[in-house]
C-alpha cells in the first residue's frame, strides 16, 4: 500500500513530487464523491507513487489517488508531461449525479500498463453495495464464474481459468495471494479459503482489487491471482458504521408440507452483520470492527454426502471476529497497523483430503504495511505475523486436519533511481500437529524492477529449501496506428514444497518436492476508437509433476474486458474469457460476467449482474464429478436515506432460479432474497 | 436581459430537480386469491384485507403494502393464514381524464402461519418470496379520493412453484408527503 497522492486545485502532485499538469478537468465537489476505475492500469495518475493507481477520488479541492501496491513501479512510471495512461479512465461521481469523466489522452507512447489491463478490476464501496456484498467471503463473486468452488457458499477453494481447483489437482503452494493494505494475510486451510477469518470487517473496507492472472507480487510467484483489500481511513473525528443483512432461499414446502408434494425445508441465509467505530485526530486514525456471519446447511445433496453423520453435524456454518486498524500518515507516506482475531466453526470439505470434516479454526493476526521516507529514499514495507489454529469440532466425522500453522512475513521495497526498484522479503512458516515434531521453513526472496520508457522488466528470485527459484516478467507496449498493443511474458518458478506447500494436511511436512512452473504470454489490444474495451489473447503453459495439475500441455485463451460509462449515469462492465481444452476441467473453459449499475431518481442505486460459465468436471478420487456451469442473474436496489446516513438494500440472487452449484457435491443455490440495512454516521467518503 | 437569463436558468434547474417523494398515497382494499395453483386442491382462500402506502419516485410509483387473508382447509389439512409484505413499483401507462392504468412489478414476502399444534417450535411459520407482475386501474372520484383495483399474476417460489393471481379492490387517498419524511427519504 502506498500513500495517496494529494493535491489542490487541478494539479496533482504525486507522492514522489511529480506533478500532473494543470488544465485537467478534475471534479472538485465537497461531498459525495466516488472514484471508480473504469479500467485498471498499473500506473498511478500521479507519477512518483510506487505501486499501482487504480482509483481516484476527490474531496474538496483535493485529488487523491489510491495506489493499490499491486506491482511496484519506479517513480518515473509516467513522464510528467503525460496526464494519464490511455487505459486509466477515471470516473468521478458527485452526489448531484453529475459525473465528470477524466479520460486519459491518447498517449504518444503507451505505457507498460497496457499488457496488465486485462484480468484486473477494482471494487469500490459503491460497487460493493451494488453487488450486495456484506461479508468478506462474498468477494469470490468477483472471480470469473466457475473458478471458485464451494459446497456451502461459505468457504471457497480458488482456481482460475488456467489453474485447477485444489481438490481436483492439488499442487503445491496456494495459487492465490490475499493481502490487506499490502500485507499478506493467510486465510486458507489446506486449500480452503476462509475469508471471514481475516482481520477486517466489511464495513471497514474501502476498496478491493481482484486480479485473475499469473503475476509476481512482492517477489513472490502467484499462479492464479490476487485479492487486495484496502481498508478505509476514517474521515470524521468520530464515525460509526453498522451493517446487517438477512436472506432467504426459495424452495420451502409451504402448505404442501401436508401433501404428497412435500419437500424438505430450506433455511435462511444470515445474518451477515458487522460494525465499526472510527476516530481521527490530525494525522492519526483508529478503526475498530466486529463481525458475525452464519448460514444454515440444509441442502439435500450436502446432507446426503454426510449420510449417517448428518445428525451429529452442526446445522450451520458461522464465523465471527474482531479487528482494529491504526492509520498514520504524512504528506508523503502512510502506515497502517492492524490486527484481529477470527473464528470459524462448522462443516468443511477439505480440498487436500477430499473429506468432509467439522472444524473450529481460530486465526490470530498482526500486521503493518505502508510507506516511509528515510531521507530522500521512500520505501514500502509490509510485515505480518499470523497463526491459524485448526481444532476439532465434535461430530461423528473423522477429523484429520488438526494443526497449527504460523506465518511470519516481511518485505521491503524501494526505488533506487528513476528506472530501478529493488525489494527483498522473507517468509517463515511453522507448523505443529499431533504426532509430528514442529517444523519450520524459511524462504527468502529478492526482486528488481526496471522501467525504461515503455518497457518494464521484473526479475525475482526466491530461495526455498536450498532451491533457487527464478521468476521473471517482461512487459512492453506500443501504439500501432490507433490501437495500443501491449505484450507481457511471465515465467513463474515454484516447487510443490514452496511457501506453505510443504505443510501436509495434518500439519506434518510432505515428502514430495517437485518443480512447478508457469509461463504465459499475453497480448493486449486497446483500440483508441473504443477506449472502453480491451481485448486480449494469451498462451499459457504449466509444467506440473505427474498427476498433479496437468502434463504441461499448452493452453490458449482469449477474452475481452469492457468498462463503459453511459451519459454519466450508467456504469457497465463486462468480461469474458475462453480457453482451450486442458487436462483438468475443474474450472470452466468459458466464463463471462457482466454488471451494470445506475443512479436512479429518488436516490436509488440499481444494479444487475450476470454470470455464465461452461460445465466443469472435477477429478475427485473415486469418480469424475461434474457441474452444469453457472447461469445466474442478480438484481439489487439500494435506497439511500437520511442524506446517505442510512441505506436499505434488496438483493435478488439467481433471479431465474437456474442451476447454480459450485461443487459437484455441493449445495444448489435457488433464488434467494436478501434484505440489508447499513448505517453510516457520518456518511462515508474516501478521503486522504 | 440578464434577469431573463437568470430566470431561465433557474427554471431549468428547478425542472431538472428530482421531485420524488412529494406525494403520499394511502390505499385500503379487500383482497382475494382466485388462483393459487395446487394450494386450492386442499385449501380455500378467503377474503382478506390489504393496505398500502405509495409515493412517487421519478416518473414511477413505489409502494409498500401489507395483506392478510386466511386459507380454510377442504381436505382436513390444518388451516393457515397468509400475511404478505409487498414492494411494488409501477408506472402509469394510460391516463384519460379521471381514469388511469398503471403497470409494474411486485416482490412479496408471503408468510404462512399454520394453525397446527402438532408441529414443533419454529415450524409453525414459513416465509417464501413471490414475484409478480401487477396492473392497476384507478378512477378518481373526487380529490383526494380515488377508487382502484389491481390484479397481480405471480409465482410463489415454494418447492412446488405455484402460479397465483391476487385481486385487490379499494379506495385510495392522495396526499402530500410530510416535509420531515420527504427529507428523510431523500
Amino acid at each position: 500500500m502506498v500513500p495517496r497522492a494529494e493535491s489542490s486545485g487541478t494539479a496533482t502532485e504525486g507522492a514522489g513530487g511529480t506533478a500532473v499538469p494543470d488544465g485537467v478537468p478534475l471534479a472538485t465537489e465537497a461531498a459525495g464523491l466516488r472514484g471508480v476505475a473504469e479500467t485498471l492500469a498499473t500506473e498511478s495518475v500521479c507519477a512518483g507513487t510506487t505501486g499501482v493507481g487504480g482509483v481516484c477520488a476527490t474531496t474538496g479541492g483535493t485529488v487523491c489517488v489510491e495506489s493499490t501496491g499491486f506491482a511496484p513501479l519506479p517513480h518515473a512510471a509516467i513522464p510528467p508531461n503525460i496526464v494519464t495512461d490511455k487505459n486509466l479512465l477515471i470516473t468521478i461521481s458527485v452526489r448531484t449525479l453529475r459525473r465528470l469523466a477524466l479520460a486519459g489522452s491518447v498517449l504518444l507512447s503507451a505505457t507498460p500498463a497496457l499488457a496488465q489491463r486485462s484480468g484486473q478490476r477494482t471494487w469500490r464501496r459503491e460497487d460493493i453495495a451494488a453487488r450486495g456484498w456484506h461479508r468478506l467471503g462474498d468477494i469470490v463473486a468477483a472471480l470469473p464464474p466457475g473458478t471458485a468452488g464451494s459446497i456451502d457458499g461459505f468457504n471457497w477453494q480458488l482456481g482460475s481459468m488456467s489453474v485447477p481447483m485444489p481438490e481436483s489437482r492439488s499442487s503445491g503452494p496456494s495459487a492465490w495471494l490475499f493481502r490487506i493494505d499490502g500485507a499478506r494475510i493467510p486465510v486458507d486451510i489446506n486449500g480452503l479459503w476462509m475469508f471471514d477469518l481475516a482481520p477486517v470487517a466489511m464495513t471497514q473496507v474501502d476498496s478491493i482489487v481482484v486480479s485473475t492472472m499469473p503475476m509476481i507480487i512482492d517477489g513472490r510467484p502467484v499462479r492464479g491471482g490476487s485479492i487486495d483489500v484496502f481498508t478505509r481511513r476514517p474521515a470524521a473525528p468520530v464515525s460509526v458504521t453498522a451493517d446487517y443483512q438477512h436472506g432467504d432461499e426459495s424452495g420451502d414446502p409451504g402448505p404442501y408440507r401436508y401433501t404428497p408434494r412435500a419437500n424438505p425445508n430450506v433455511e435462511k441465509l444470515g445474518p451477515f452483520t458487522s460494525g465499526a467505530i472510527g476516530v481521527r485526530r490530525s494525522h492519526v486514525a483508529a478503526d475498530a470492527g466486529a463481525r458475525y456471519t452464519s448460514l444454515n446447511i440444509t441442502d439435500q445433496q450436502v446432507l446426503a454426502d454426510l449420510g449417517s453423520a448428518s445428525p451429529s453435524v452442526q446445522s450451520d456454518v458461522n464465523a465471527s471476529g474482531g479487528s482494529g486498524t491504526i492509520t498514520t500518515w504524512t504528506d508523503s507516506s502512510e502506515q497502517k497497523t492492524f490486527g484481529g482475531r477470527g473464528r470459524f466453526t462448522g462443516l468443511t470439505l477439505v480440498p487436500s483430503t477430499h473429506q468432509l470434516e467439522t472444524a473450529r479454526v481460530i486465526g490470530g493476526y498482526g500486521a503493518s504495511a505502508g510507506t516511509a521516507r528515510i531521507g530522500a529514499l521512500k520505501l514500502r514495507y509490509a510485515a505480518t505475523r499470523a497463526e491459524l489454529d485448526t481444532r476439532p469440532q465434535t461430530s461423528s466425522l473423522p477429523f484429520t486436519i488438526g494443526h497449527t500453522r504460523a506465518l511470519t512475513d516481511a518485505l521491503i521495497d524501494a526505488p533506487i533511481s528513476r528506472f530501478l526498484e529493488l525489494g527483498a522479503g522473507v517468509t517463515n512458516w511453522e507448523a505443529t500437529a499431533s504426532g509430528f515434531a514442529s517444523v519450520s521453513r524459511v524462504e527468502g526472496r529478492g526482486w528488481a524492477s526496471l522501467n525504461v520508457h515503455d518497457v518494464h522488466g521484473l526479475v525475482a528470485m526466491s530461495v526455498s529449501n536450498n532451491n533457487v527459484l527464478p521468476s521473471a516478467e517482461l512487459r512492453a507496449s506500443r501504439l500501432l496506428g490507433t490501437t495500443a498493443v501491449g505484450i507481457r511474458a511471465i515465467h513463474l518458478s515454484t516447487r510443490t514444497d514452496s511457501d506453505d506447500g510443504w505443510i501436509g494436511p495434518n500439519g506434518g511436512p510432505i515428502a514430495t518436492s517437485k518443480a512447478l512452473s508457469t509461463d504465459e504470454l499475453r497480448l493486449t489490444l486497446d483500440p483508441a476508437n473504443f477506449s472502453w474495451l480491451t481485448g486480449f489473447t494469451r498462451v499459457w503453459r504449466a509444467s506440473y509433476p505427474d498427476g498433479i495439475g496437468g502434463d504441461g500441455r499448452w493452453q490458449f485463451g482469449a477474452g475481452l474486458q469492457a468498462g463503459h460509462d453511459i451519459a454519466n449515469r450508467v456504469l457497465l462492465h463486462a468480461a469474458a474469457e475462453a480457453v482451450s481444452r486442458r487436462d483438468d476441467e475443474s474450472t470452466p473453459g468459458f466464463s463471462a460476467s457482466g454488471d451494470a449499475s445506475m443512479h436512479a431518481p429518488g436516490n436509488f442505486l440499481l444494479a444487475a449482474a450476470a454470470g455464465i460459465s461452461s460445465e466443469t468436471t472435477w477429478d475427485i478420487p473415486g469418480s469424475n464429478q461434474s457441474t452444469r456451469g453457472i447461469r445466474r442473474l442478480d438484481l439489487s436496489a439500494n435506497k439511500s436515506m437520511w442524506h446517505d446516513r442510512a441505506r436499505a438494500q434488496l438483493v435478488l440472487r439467481n433471479l431465474f432460479n437456474t442451476a447454480e452449484r459450485y461443487h459437484p457435491l455441493g449445495a444448489q443455490w435457488n433464488l434467494r432474497t436478501h434484505l440489508a440495512l447499513t448505517i453510516d454516521l457520518p456518511p462515508y467518503r474516501s478521503t486522504p | 436581459m440578464r434577469p431573463l437569463i437568470a430566470m431561465a436558468l433557474l427554471a431549468a434547474t428547478a425542472g431538472a430537480q428530482d421531485s420524488s417523494y412529494s406525494a403520499l398515497r394511502l390505499r385500503a382494499a379487500v383482497v382475494r386469491n382466485p388462483i393459487a395453483g395446487h394450494i386450492t386442491d386442499d385449501w380455500n382462500p378467503g377474503t382478506g384485507v390489504s393496505g398500502e402506502a405509495a409515493t412517487n419516485v421519478g416518473k414511477a410509483e413505489l409502494s409498500l403494502g401489507f395483506s392478510h387473508l386466511g386459507y380454510d382447509p377442504k381436505t382436513g389439512k390444518p388451516p393457515y393464514k397468509a400475511t404478505m409484505f409487498s414492494l411494488t413499483a409501477t408506472r402509469q401507462v394510460i391516463a384519460r381524464s379521471r381514469v388511469s392504468v398503471d403497470g409494474g412489478g411486485r416482490l412479496t414476502d408471503y408468510r404462512m402461519d399454520f394453525d397446527d399444534p402438532t408441529v414443533g417450535q419454529g415450524l409453525e411459520t414459513e416465509e417464501e418470496v413471490m414475484l409478480s407482475a401487477v396492473g392497476r386501474g384507478r378512477l378518481r372520484v373526487r380529490r383526494p379520493w380515488t377508487l382502484f383495483g389491481d390484479v397481480s399474476y405471480g409465482v410463489l417460489m415454494l418447492g412446488t412453484k405455484t402460479h397465483t393471481v391476487f385481486v385487490n379492490a379499494g379506495v385510495e387517498y392522495d396526499g402530500r408527503m410530510p416535509d420531515w419524511l420527504r427529507n428523510f427519504l431523500r
